[in-house]
């Protein structure tokens, strides 16, 4: 390109974004089209959406991007002046000219100057337009679900022009600028926070006074306002979690295609907000279990209309609010998981005995899947089926402090239900103390706590272990595994916590607990950030600093001192 | 090290001084952030015994480095004059504690010598110069350079300790 690109960045960056949110959008409304082809004010809004990207493309000189996008344009004029009626066929080359025109604006944005070989895409619709890509026949079920779909789209179109007004009265703000904010809000909270216990210290000393009856009144308008601010700065970092969700009709779609099987997603709650980056990191972990339920989960049609199911199976994907998490679950109604099934695969694997598969509870062979190199799959696909994967999607879970679980039944379906956090900036953490030092122990890792006594604790090849209700769990003292020497205090009583990273459980000997605390991390700095088996630290009321653990660095970092 | 290349000789240097034992040190002033008492600390498990431990600076978490331990010389109870020199070096923001902060003064460039080639090696290059004036020896460091030694070290000891 001649373009002095560095002068032009500011406009190419414009464009990128520009394109990339209307691209985004474009996946979604070509699969209500196809469902709805008659729909006009919809074909509009695609054809305004691509004949922007070709103006702008235009303009800035990305000549691939232009020719790709002008046939889509001239195929859309077409169906928009009902020369041609959607089909499935024009569909697919429709779809595969976005794929391309997103491809090339990756290019552009990496600079790497690659010049993709577009003569595919465009020959697919230069056949299209010459109308030698007429539909075979007509599809069967399309017309049997017709009085379904028809009501669909009637319900989703508020929301979307919702959606477009909303999005006329935001404006782009940087993340760092964002993140500061936060940042800040959270130092006002500190200072609240010492400012109440100095203020209630004072009433203690003097309950009379005049004075600090009116500090304490002010200190508890600062509360108010404080909490009030920590919100709405918390919501500035929200998105709703259509975000994520957007991309998945058409990836289903195409999988379906794919595989042959007719399947219809459905979607809701997609107005729940997430902080971002939660939302970044849920993106993975769904879009492996989509494949999982059409792929594994799903039957054909035909085996589905044998057993007496509608022909047509349903993928459900939904998120609400429930207190201070938020749950994500994807649904569908295909064969579901063979608990069984599971035993006997896992048995051998080696990985249970056939005594422990016979004490199973369904909901406990369930869980076997996510342990490394498990898979039930009696073939591997390119969709799915590898062996890697759920405990992939379980660590990603995890590393967000949220959880996993899966509730299925045979012939009715699978659900799969994370919990997630509302945001990763607050967590909830339990502060225990060894060795006179306090940390903080994330609460999602935290199973449950015991009272014990020291003789309760017992040794197996020397290595400490507590027994709990028929479970034997591997014994870390706290204060030996952060700085390795054994001064434990005498007492005599001691407190074990159970911690659960994935699948692995262990319990963690501390001397005391202190209780639940909100807290909000913050990072120790360039200087020590990677040490092991340290997360970050905070700020408690008084304003010492208290370090919260890593969970499952400590772990890591154990098992090589076991293994070495 | 060519000290000559450091310092133009007409330059005058503003530095911090201040005291560890009997020796006194110096630091280019525009380093420093801020020089704040002496308060409590958080440890940190696994870093560098001269890692003294977190603070809590107004809201920001920053590590403390005991310069007597950095520079193997014998521990010292902390007294009314310890102090803890912050330091801004690229975005790191790291206390530096020292016995007590003495003074801030201008050192024409010129006076400024090259450390002792005795003295000189791996280990002490956080040496930038030695200073002059009225008599007293002013050791100038490079606040830079114990911060990348003791990377250095602190990832060798997280290796032997695991």
């Amino acid at each position: 390109m001649s373009f002095p690109i560095d002068e032009m960045d500011d406009i190419i960056n414009d464009f990128l974004a520009e394109s990339g949110e209307a691209l985004e959008q474009l996946d979604q409304k070509f699969i209500e089209l196809e469902k709805n082809p008659g729909d006009l004010t919809l074909l509009n809004d695609i054809f305004r959406s691509v004949h922007t990207i070709k103006g702008a493309a235009g303009f800035l000189g990305f000549q691939q991007t232009v020719d790709v996008t002008h046939v889509t344009e001239d195929v859309l004029n077409k169906l928009r002046k009902s020369e041609m009626a959607v089909n499935p066929v024009i569909m697919d080359a429709i779809l595969q000219s976005v794929d391309m025109i997103k491809v090339l604006l990756r290019n552009i944005k990496e600079k790497n100057n690659r010049v993709e070989d577009t003569s595919h895409v465009v020959a697919a619709l230069a056949n299209v337009l010459n109308g030698s890509a007429e539909m075979p026949a007509p599809q069967a079920p399309s017309a049997e679900l017709k009085p379904q779909e028809q009501e669909a789209p009637r319900q989703a179109k508020p929301d979307e022009t919702a959606g477009v007004k909303e999005k006329e009265q935001s404006i782009r703000v940087d993340i760092d600028r964002l993140d500061s904010v936060l940042n800040l809000a959270g130092e006002l909270v500190l200072s609240r926070n010492r400012l109440m216990r100095l203020g209630s210290k004072l009433t203690e000393s003097n309950s009379e006074s005049e004075l600090s009856s009116h500090l304490n009144e002010a200190i508890s308008q600062l509360d108010l306002v404080t909490s009030d601010l920590q919100l709405a700065v918390m919501k500035m970092r929200m998105q709703p979690i259509a975000k994520v969700f957007n991309k998945f009709p058409r990836m289903v779609r195409d999988l379906a295609r794919q595989t042959q099987k007719e399947i219809e997603l459905a979607i809701s709650g997609e107005e729940t907000e997430l902080d971002k980056t939660v939302i970044e990191e849920i993106g993975d972990p769904l879009v492996h279990l989509i494949r999982n339920s059409v792929d594994h989960g799903m039957e054909t049609p035909e085996e589905r209309v044998a057993k007496g199911k509608p022909r047509c199976g349903t993928v459900s994907l939904s998120a609400y609010q429930e207190g201070r998490h938020i749950i994500v679950s994807v649904a569908d109604d295909g064969k579901g998981i063979d608990p069984n099934a599971i035993k006997k695969s896992a048995m051998e694997k080696g990985l249970i005995s056939a005594d422990e598969a016979e004490k199973m509870s369904n909901k406990e062979a369930f869980n076997l899947i996510f342990i490394p190199g498990f898979s039930t799959a009696k073939e591997v696909s390119s969709i799915s089926g590898r062996g890697v994967g759920m405990d992939v999607v379980k660590t990603n879970i995890t590393k967000i402090n949220g959880s996993i679980s899966i509730d299925s039944e045979i012939g009715k379906g699978t659900k799969i239900i994370f919990s997630l956090p509302l945001t990763l900036a607050i967590i909830q953490a339990l502060t225990v103390e060894t060795g006179g030092e306090i940390y903080g122990i994330p609460l999602a890792t935290v199973i449950e706590n015991i009272r014990v006594t020291p003789s309760e604790i017992k040794t197996i090849d020397g290595k400490e272990v507590i027994s709990m209700r028929d479970h034997v769990y591997p014994v870390m003292r706290l204060g030996q595994l952060v700085s390795g020497c054994t001064n434990d205090t005498e007492s005599e009583w001691k407190y074990i916590v159970i911690i659960g990273i994935g699948e692995k459980k262990f319990g963690l000997l501390v001397d005391r607990l202190h209780g639940q605390e909100e807290i909000v991390m913050k990072s120790m700095g360039e200087y020590l950030k990677g040490t092991v088996g340290i997360a970050g630290a905070c700020i408690n009321g008084d304003g010492n600093v208290i370090l919260v653990l890593d969970m499952s660095g400590l772990l890591e970092s154990l098992n090589k001192l076991c293994y070495c | 090290m060519d000290i000559k290349k450091d310092f133009d000789s007409r330059e005058i240097l503003q530095l911090v001084t201040f005291r560890l034992g009997n020796e006194e040190f110096s630091l280019d002033i525009l380093k420093v952030q801020e020089i704040i008492r002496h308060m409590d600390l958080t440890r940190v498990p696994r870093t560098p015994e001269f890692v003294d431990g977190v603070i809590n600076l107004r809201g920001r978490v920053i590590p403390v480095l005991d310069l007597r331990k950095r520079f193997g010389l014998k521990e010292d109870e902390k007294t009314n004059e310890t102090r803890i020199i912050v330091v801004d070096i690229d975005n790191t923001t790291v206390g530096l504690k020292v016995d007590a902060v003495s003074e801030v003064l201008r050192l024409p460039a010129d006076t400024v010598e090259p450390p002792p080639a005795i003295v000189t090696g791996a280990e002490s290059d956080y040496i930038k110069g030695v200073g002059k004036l009225d008599g007293r020896l002013l050791i100038l460091l490079d606040v830079a350079k114990i911060l990348t030694h003791t990377e250095k070290d602190a990832l060798g000891t997280v290796q032997t300790a695991a």
